[in-house]
């Protein structure tokens, strides 16, 4: 049978799997108690959590120390992108800059705001059934708004900043 | 989720019960039903060792008390995104 985008029934019709951004993992690594935990979470529920491609170069690229995200990104599940990802955070990223002049900002300083990377892990998570999870909303907001089916979760249980609202290890 | 370049051939036994449960869609491709099937559990039986490597690291097992409001928001995120998807559905627009 063919799923969305002529694909065949695939794991996340079977179970539930959620879709990290470089935000999220970034969190993570500065928050591993809480991390570790969702992760628990996951796994108590018998749910999947993912990580793309451009996910990893990205957190690699920003992490001070590859040791630590390593040691998440191990955690995660991988998934490729596919060419239909690529072409569909296309798609995403020219909606978002045509709908950037209603809110006074230039397309092109909409399109390079969100960057590549967060349109192909929107792509991705709407291919896998929608769930995103991010440490910072935002660009998967413009995203969500320029038509990707996605549902935008703040890991705001992983931010440092909101650390206090959850009990500590 | 990710599809392996290397295959084996197995052979296995299907209870018949299972395997007449299945959609057509699933039996029509039973390898990659199998495939997926087992990916699945190979996925959580890593999710499972981790958490158990994690508990035995701090010495106990998670509390409820721990894993409560991360539990909410998981199942808090997959009910929005239902809601979603179903007001997404041609179906729901239509009613």
């Amino acid at each position: 049978m063919a799923g969305p985008r002529g694909r065949r029934r695939r794991l996340h019709d079977i179970t539930v799997v959620a879709t990290v951004d470089t935000g999220w993992v970034v969190a993570a690594e500065e928050n591993v108690t809480a991390a570790r935990r969702l992760i628990a979470a996951f796994a108590h529920l018998g749910r999947m959590l993912v990580v793309p491609p451009i996910v990893v170069v990205e957190a690699r690229q920003r992490s001070a120390s590859l040791g630590a995200v390593d040691d998440i990104l191990a955690q995660l599940e991988g998934e490729p992108h596919t060419p239909a990802d690529g072409r569909r955070a296309s798609d995403l990223l020219r909606e978002a800059g045509k709908q950037a002049p209603a809110q006074g900002i230039l397309p092109s300083t909409r399109i390079h705001t969100i960057g590549t990377a967060d349109a192909l892990v929107a792509a991705m998570a709407e291919r896998l059934g929608g769930i995103v999870y991010t440490a910072d909303p935002q660009h998967m907001e413009w995203l969500r708004d320029a038509g990707a089916q996605i549902t935008v979760q703040p890991g705001s249980r992983l931010s440092a900043r909101h650390n206090g609202r959850s009990p500590s290890a | 989720m990710a599809q392996s370049s290397h295959a084996i051939k197995k052979s296995v036994t299907i209870d018949a019960d299972v395997l007449s449960a299945l959609d057509p869609e699933r039996t029509a491709n039973l390898s990659a039903t199998v495939n997926e099937s087992l990916r699945l559990v190979a996925v959580l039986d890593k999710e499972r060792r981790l958490v158990e490597s994690w508990e035995a690291e701090q010495g106990r097992p998670f509390t409820d008390e721990e894993l409560r409001p991360y539990i909410e928001l998981i199942l808090t995120a997959e009910v929005r995104n239902g809601v979603r998807t179903r007001s997404a559905s041609p179906s729901a627009k239509a009613s």
